[in-house]
């Protein structure tokens, strides 16, 4: 069993999330976050020696639940997108089951993999930390090499749970999509859990312990939240109940893989059996074509952007993540600056991440590359019309604030406008010089090329930059 | 274009890569010839065939297409090719029936014409029922007639085909040497690569041998066995000789 595993952790590290990240720069990396986790520790010994008044007492308690609900949350996305993709890999999966070893140890350790490896992935964050914190005398800290591997025991069962469940409702050809999906969701559910504290910000409460929406909640004593905390407490309280859930996690994982492996096997096999064709109704409609290279050429982008269901999740999560920010940012707006409504700001921030990724899809993501080399249009022409297939989508939003504050707000909306419409122009025309990647690779495309990727986003906030500081010209000439 | 030329006339293709991948071949190919480039993996057949296609420059030497140089107007000379690799240049989510509508749009062509050529090559090769449905659903052999279809669809009057029949079943492998005798009779020039002996002997006109980037011999069946002076032998046997022979001379 050891060399299987072994052989997992291999795979994994050949082809999963640090795919591309040498030793050297993973080393590099961990020790940077151990000088920050110093920096902090020392930080909050010095706080604690000086009496630390200001402080409110469930603070730690809140710090600790809204660790373990994040990392449960990220810990659960991966296990469900791990568990999936263990379903799905056929020819691995083939060469195992079809060795003399038992199906049951296969299935274990494979979902033994995607536990040690989504721990992993929180522990080389948090880990500096509680090294860092342990050396500044805070021992408890340590709790966190017992509690990140439980909850990634739970997170992995938790994960097998829900991926064959949407097996037995969906069937083996849905499935894969499904959960994908449903991964990304609980994903978007951590950055929406991170933005929490903005969204409870009160904006006109400071001091260190009503500046935030958690602090005034703490400092009010508020009971409902209280119970919310209990996690948190109980760990802080010592360390059984920390053993406890250790043992709880190891527990409930070995009774998912005894009892859902039999589940798991049948999934398996029936993915494996799936036919390469759908089984459909005949066609009956005439060929009706269109004669115009650039509608062609648009057209064919736009199918296949809206027939990409995972890309398309991709893209929504760039515009969700938005809206806890749109909505601070609307709070603090309302009743100042004259009227002007400077979340809308948020909206030029929306269409150059979405023109992005866009143009990056349909000019630097093209799947037959060599079709349109081999073809007789040259590449300006073809480029054009790509470019013009990743615009299209975002004219409704070009156009939203006219729709909506065009009435009271005439000049900053069409300001506004004109900024997200040159913003998307301009961050589309940089991916003209993308180097060539796969529609997959949406999410990890600045890894190759990090500068590309600052200037983009250098490009957005220029934009935004550029609207408010005319915006603001225009109010001072309005008074 | 002028109407004497040959489909094909190559002179002294150079390209290099880390060593030289195509090292001086001269090659000439007669309109509605069918013709095969074997050779072991990595002789550079495919290279060859990428720069006849407008896919890689050459760093030295002339294609020319029809008498056109492919080179200088490679506009012009890709619309008289059509350029279909071992593995499928399709769109996965697009039906068969977009994929050629996509294809007719970049070849410029007129619309009626698409329709019915497309309608035809779909019966042809049995996609018809199938027009409907997005490629991601097809098999290997579905996706190659697909690919195929599209290569054809703009009826081009030089097709270049690396390694076509990889991987097909015999009914469909069979189907598409049908497709491409048909075509080379009716005045279509075509050149392929194929490690499969047998397609080439019995499909093709003239075949050329290529390693480490030359062409070793070229000429009709016959005439190879007359060079080698082995009346009765096989084209592997003829194949395997010569490569053997080669090997440590080149």
């Amino acid at each position: 069993m050891p060399w299987m595993l072994h052989h997992e952790l291999r795979l994994y590290l050949r082809s999963g999330v640090v795919k591309g990240t040498s030793l050297i720069s993973l080393i590099i990396v961990e020790v940077l976050l151990h000088l920050m986790a110093a920096a902090v520790a020392f930080a909050v010994r010095a706080a604690g020696a000086s009496g630390g008044s200001g402080t409110p007492a469930a603070l730690p308690a809140l710090l600790i639940t809204g660790g373990l609900a994040f990392s449960f949350l990220f810990m659960l996305s991966r296990s469900l997108n791990g568990i999936v993709q263990v379903l799905y890999t056929r020819a691995d999966l083939d060469l195992l089951l079809s060795s003399p070893m038992a199906p049951k140890s296969v299935i274990g350790v494979r979902v033994f993999t995607v536990a040690l490896t989504v721990t992993l992935e929180v522990g080389m964050l948090a880990w500096p930390f509680a090294n860092m914190f342990v050396l500044f005398g805070m021992t408890a800290w340590l709790k966190l090499y017992v509690l990140l591997p439980a909850l990634g025991m739970l997170a992995t069962s938790l994960g097998i749970v829900l991926a064959l469940t949407l097996f037995r409702l969906l069937g083996p050809r849905t499935t894969r999509l499904v959960g994908q999906v449903l991964a990304a969701l609980i994903g978007m559910g951590i950055f929406v859990l991170s933005q929490l504290p903005n969204l409870l910000r009160n904006g006109r409460a400071r001091g260190p312990a009503s500046g935030s929406g958690f602090g005034a909640l703490l400092s009010a004593n508020n009971g409902h939240f209280n119970s919310l905390l209990i996690p948190g407490r109980l760990v802080l309280e010592g360390y059984g109940p920390t053993l406890l859930l250790a043992l709880l996690g190891a527990a409930v994982l070995m009774l998912t893989v005894q009892v859902l492996s039999g589940h798991f096997m049948h999934a398996a096999t029936a993915i494996g059996g799936m036919g390469s064709t759908r089984p459909t109704r005949p066609s009956v409609r005439p060929l009706r074509f269109r004669s115009s290279l650039r509608i062609v050429l648009i057209v064919k982008e736009l199918r296949l952007i809206r027939r990409d269901p995972l890309l398309l999740m991709q893209l929504l999560q760039q515009s969700i993540y938005l809206l806890p920010m749109s909505l601070v940012l609307w709070r603090q707006s309302v009743g100042r600056s004259g009227g002007v409504p400077w979340f809308w700001l948020v909206i030029i921030f929306m269409c150059g991440t979405l023109a992005t990724a866009l143009a990056w899809i349909t000019v630097a993501a093209e799947d037959a590359p060599e079709l349109l080399t081999a073809a007789p249009p040259d590449r300006a022409t073809v480029v054009r019309a790509k470019i013009e297939a990743a615009l299209l989508p975002l004219v409704p939003l070009w156009l939203l604030p006219l729709l909506i504050i065009g009435r009271s707000q005439l000049w900053f909306a069409l300001l506004l406008g004109l900024c997200a419409f040159g913003c998307s122009v301009s961050t589309a025309l940089l991916q003209i010089h993308r180097p060539p990647g796969k529609r997959g690779g949406l999410k990890t495309r600045g890894r190759g090329s990090p500068g590309k990727a600052f200037i983009e986003m250098g490009l957005i906030i220029a934009w935004i930059l550029a609207c408010g500081l005319l915006t603001w010209i225009g109010l001072l000439l309005q008074h | 274009m002028e109407t004497d030329s040959p489909a094909l006339r190559i002179r002294h293709l150079i390209k290099v890569f880390t060593r030289p991948a195509v090292d001086g071949i001269d090659l000439t190919i007669a309109p509605g010839e069918f013709y095969a480039l074997l050779g072991p993996n990595g002789a550079g057949k495919t290279t060859t065939l990428r720069m006849i296609s407008g896919l890689i420059l050459p760093d030295q030497g002339t294609i020319e297409v029809f008498g056109i140089d492919a080179v200088a107007q490679p506009r012009r000379a890709k619309q008289l090719i059509a350029w279909l690799p071992d593995e499928p240049l399709l769109y996965d989510k697009l039906t068969v029936a977009e994929y050629l509508e996509f294809i007719a749009g970049l070849w410029g062509m007129e619309v009626r014409r698409a329709e019915h050529n497309a309608e035809e090559l779909l019966r042809r090769l049995d996609l018809w029922q199938h027009r409907d449905e997005r490629c991601e659903g097809f098999s290997r052999g579905m996706k190659q007639k697909a690919a195929l279809a599209g290569a054809l669809l703009h009826e081009p009057r030089l097709l270049i085909l690396d390694e076509p029949l990889t991987g097909l079943d015999a009914t469909i492998a069979r189907e598409v040497k049908d497709l491409l005798l048909e075509r080379a009779r009716s005045g279509c020039t075509i050149i392929l690569t194929t490690h499969i002996m047998e397609v080439a002997e019995r499909l093709v006109d003239r075949i050329g041998i290529i390693q480490r980037g030359r062409i070793l011999v070229e000429g009709t069946l016959e005439e190879l066995r007359t060079q080698a002076g082995r009346s009765n032998a096989t084209l592997e046997d003829l194949f395997l000789g010569l490569v053997s022979q080669h090997a440590g001379t080149l």
